[in-house]
């Protein structure tokens, strides 16, 4: 019997079934904080001045202050994609496969970037080749030049710094996929007298390309979609991307129609998210076909042979220049006085991580971003048990749907979420009679939307490993479905709920995007309370915070690896 | 008195029908086994008793009681059947240990904690558990873990112990334990046992009765001793044991054996059934090998198989090849010998 008939029938009748106002439930929420906001969005594209009118679109496609950021975008996207499959593919190659001295260290430091949020990452390389940057300063007195060696603002530092976090999803899709890959394949090759590179160009490269593919889809989407590293590196150069443009239009009070122009700027990267969603769903669909298939044993680590070590110090190398001096930057901007003193012992101080006890804005930041993702995190991983009970277990109608809309905005930038929620909760909501906005509560929403996906997708996996019969015996003992829900889902899938909790929890933590339209004062967030220290120059303390966040994802991922039996952990 | 009864009963999933048109009849007290091939519609009939899925036509009665009829809009939930099942998986809870895994049923039935704890300690006595009710699944055996599912199948006290291929998943030494084990238990409570698998020896050797099923349809029902002597078709001769089959003519009123390259008179010594198809069966230890060509078809012994407490001969006549089992290890040297039907049925 197909299994998925299995599973839904398993909710039999009315008279067993879930109870039809749960159903509900879950839909009511995914429309609060999905559905109507969208709608809302694509209702406003049309608005100008007050009419129905296809306006916006216009200006919004021929304006050449518009026309830029789009270009803009598609240089970022593609040369990031680019160099991070060229970084990542190498990397993978060498790093994830071959047994070279000091590995497992290296592909620590190698991941790293990828857990930092994207802001502080270009706020570290900031203080590495900025300006007044360590390196900079140091080759200027080297040198006696008047000009800096680097110039990070503009395209080459978002490039470059978006590159340092998408390489790392290179990375790990391709690691995975060799790791899947049935070995025959390669031992066949091997048998018919193909070695080394020839192997690699015939056989190996083109059995990853569906994987390469997706990573690149990959990186592609996400790097168009962020908004930290373009407003740090970007904006102080002029140089704008469709996110940042979005940003300063929605500022835009002074402008007309500043709203509905934003809205009609959001069509491009609504549109590439859901074509991402779409081809993703094509590539791994046909993934699954080709490479990941059964038999043939899972090959250990590769020798390195004779060339390990040099491996080993090319990786090196790039990992401290990438990696390790940005951190060390950052970390020394956060003892430094005051800034641009140099860097010698009289200089330093602890000062600035004492302020983030004192300071208002610091602790509010604090107990803020804490309060907003330990509710945020709560909430998803609970509405998410609600919706993956539906889909998975449910043969309620429109259940697909819900699930699509539930972990849709996976792909839409937050910065569109938050000017959807703007556009929806702006004014006082109809019969109560009140406004959400300004408040926290449209700020948890928000989080909402962007991450109950990940929940989702955690424990739709989850379930999706207990096996039927273990359900179908707690019924037969005489078990309701509230039985079989809290004696043995629930229970059966801590992991799952641990996981997604904390897959939430730290990315809801160090939040920028969405907290930069929606917060109002008194709601500072840790992301928030960065950004304006440092376009407020006061370097030292962001840099603190900046160290502060650090830490946090480190253990957040210590502790998903505890959680997770090592199952989700990056750093391994 | 019928304990289980089933009347016309038809699965559908989507187009393809998983079950057509079942008739059955359960004795209280007796052991029936659902013998078929995977995917021949035993297990989705053993769910549509247990409940977990509504027939597409017909109904069903447990214990006098309509429990699923598709006319009349009835649906009893598997919890309220008063049956017990044993997974193929054994479907023990991982994170509960032996005691919490059988007592399970009965706390969800609200029993008081003093009998709860009496009748797991019996339960787990009967089925040879005790003193390990602080263990979990993953520190038992496989043998183990379905012992404890057995009791937790049974600790309700059902009317209907439903196991579905409990034995699929153990190694062979401890799949004949298991048998008698099973056996034991069901003449010991005198529970009503409906027992599903694929492997013909299993049902022969534990069942009161055998319902063959394939394709979705009962295509005999019997005694292991019924079926064995009088299948009814090709399909259920062949399922039970091994079988030789040949085509079968009439020529001047007599029996003929049609071996490809002529014909040879059929003389067996008992021949049932009746030419419908124009095929005859002879199972393997129903062909007598003999040394002197008078006394059968001459044939060519071609190779055997020694497998311990008897020999297989694969043998030929005129291009129909046989399989003969016999103890008689003498022909192993020989290539000529003679054949002799002792029985055959005709389909």
């Amino acid at each position: 019997m197909p299994d998925s008939l299995r599973r839904r029938e398993l909710w039999l009748s009315k008279r067993s079934g879930l109870p039809p106002l749960l159903g509900w439930a879950g839909l009511i929420v995914v429309a609060v904080i999905t559905g109507y906001p969208l709608l809302k969005l694509f209702l406003r594209m049309v608005q100008f001045n007050g009419r129905l009118s296809l306006e916006g679109f216009r200006v919004a496609f021929t304006a050449s202050r518009y026309l830029i950021p789009f270009r803009n975008t598609v240089v970022v996207g593609v040369s990031t994609t680019l160099i991070s499959i060229c970084i990542g593919v190498p990397l993978a190659l060498i790093a994830g496969r071959m047994d070279i001295p000091g590995g497992k260290f290296l592909r620590v430091i190698l991941m790293l970037p990828y857990l930092i949020p994207g802001f502080v990452f270009a706020f570290a390389w900031r203080e590495m080749i900025g300006p007044v940057g360590y390196l900079n300063r140091f080759y200027m007195a080297l040198s006696g030049s008047k000009e800096p060696l680097f110039y990070i603002y503009g395209p080459f530092g978002v490039i470059l710094v978006l590159a340092m976090h998408g390489y790392p999803m290179v990375y790990i899709t391709v690691v995975r996929a060799l790791q899947n890959m049935n070995t025959s394949f390669e031992e066949a090759a091997e048998v018919a007298g193909a070695r080394g590179f020839t192997m690699l160009r015939t056989v190996t490269l083109p059995l990853m390309l569906p994987a390469i593919l997706g990573a690149a889809l990959l990186v592609f989407a996400s790097s168009i979609a962020n908004f930290g590293v373009a407003a740090v590196l970007g904006i102080p150069a002029n140089f704008y991307v469709l996110t940042t443009q979005i940003y300063a239009t929605i500022l835009s009070y002074g402008v007309k129609n500043n709203i509905t122009i934003a809205s009609c700027l959001s069509v491009y990267l609504i549109g590439a998210g859901l074509l991402f969603l779409w081809l993703q769903e094509r590539i791994i669909g046909r993934r699954r076909h080709v490479v990941v298939t059964g038999k043939g044993g899972r090959r250990d680590l590769l020798p390195g042979g004779s060339h390990s070590w040099l491996y080993t110090l090319c990786l090196g190398l790039f990992g401290v220049a990438m990696v390790v001096l940005p951190l060390a930057a950052i970390l020394l901007s956060s003892f430094i006085r005051a800034y641009g003193l140099a860097p010698s012992l009289k200089n330093l101080t602890v000062n600035h991580y004492a302020s983030l006890l004192t300071d208002t804005l610091a602790v509010t930041a604090l107990k803020n971003s804490l309060l907003f993702a330990v509710v945020t995190a709560t909430l998803c991983v609970a509405i998410g048990l609600l919706i993956v009970l539906i889909t998975e277990r449910s043969s309620m109608r429109g259940r697909r749907f819900l699930d699509f809309l539930a972990t849709a905005p996976r792909s839409i930038p937050g910065t569109i979420i938050a000017l959807a929620f703007i556009i929806a909760w702006i004014r006082p909501i109809p019969i109560l009679g009140f406004s959400i906005y300004n408040t926290a509560v449209i700020m948890i929403l928000a989080y909402m939307s962007r991450f109950l996906g990940y929940a989702v997708r955690t424990l739709t996996a989850s379930l999706k490993q207990i096996a039927l019969s273990l359900e179908e015996a707690c019924l037969i003992s005489g078990g309701k479905n509230r039985h079989r829900v809290f004696d043995v889902l629930l229970p059966l899938s801590r992991e799952g709920i641990a996981s997604g909790w904390l897959l939430i929890f730290i990315p809801t933590l160090n939040e920028l995007t969405i907290s930069i339209l929606l917060y109002s004062s008194g709601k500072e967030t840790i992301g928030v309370a960065v950004f304006s220290l440092l376009q407020e120059g006061l370097i030292g303390r962001a840099s603190a915070f900046s160290i502060v966040i650090i830490i946090t994802v480190l253990l957040g991922d210590r502790l998903l690896f505890l959680v997770s039996r090592g199952k989700r952990s990056l750093l391994g | 008195m019928k304990e289980i009864r089933l009347s016309g009963i038809t699965k559908r999933f989507g187009e393809t029908v998983a079950v057509s048109e079942l008739n059955l009849e359960v004795e209280r007290g007796e052991f029936v086994t659902l013998l078929g091939p995977s995917g021949c519609g035993k297990t989705t009939t053993l769910r549509l008793l247990a409940g977990f899925q509504p027939p597409s036509a017909g109904f069903i009665e447990i214990g006098g009681r309509v429990v699923s009829d598709v006319e009349r809009n009835i649906f009893v939930p598997p919890a309220k059947r008063r049956i017990g099942m044993v997974f193929q998986d054994y479907a023990l809870w991982p994170h509960m240990d032996v005691f919490a895994n059988t007592v399970y049923p009965l706390k969800i039935a609200g029993v008081n904690r003093k009998e709860r704890q009496d009748r797991v300690d019996q339960i787990l006595t009967i089925v040879k558990m005790s003193g390990m009710q602080k263990r979990f699944p993953h520190e038992l055996s496989g043998g183990q873990q379905q012992r404890v599912a057995l009791a937790r199948a049974l600790i309700s006290d059902p009317a209907v112990l439903l196991l579905d291929e409990p034995l699929s998943n153990l190694d062979a030494a401890l799949r004949d334990d298991m048998r008698l084990e099973i056996k034991s238990l069901h003449q010991r409570l005198g529970v009503t046992v409906v027992f599903v698998t694929h492997d013909q020896s299993e049902a022969m050797s534990m069942s009161d009765r055998i319902v063959v099923i394939d394709l979705g349809r009962i295509q005999q029902v019997g005694t292991p001793e019924s079926l064995y002597d009088d299948p009814q078709n090709r399909f259920v001769a062949s399922f039970i044991g091994r079988a030789n089959f040949f085509k079968v003519s009439v020529r001047e009123n007599k029996l003929m054996i049609d071996t490809g390259e002529r014909l040879v008179p059929l003389d067996a010594e008992r021949v049932t059934g009746s030419l419908r198809e124009g095929l005859g069966c002879a199972k393997p230890a129903d062909i007598r090998l003999s040394q002197s060509e008078a006394a059968g078809i001459p044939c060519r012994i071609s190779n055997f198989l020694f497998v311990g407490d008897h020999v297989v001969y694969h043998v030929e006549i005129h291009g129909l090849k046989l399989e003969v089992k016999t103890t008689d290890r003498s022909f192993a040297s020989l290539t000529e010998a003679a054949v002799c039907f002792e029985k055959v049925v005709l389909f």
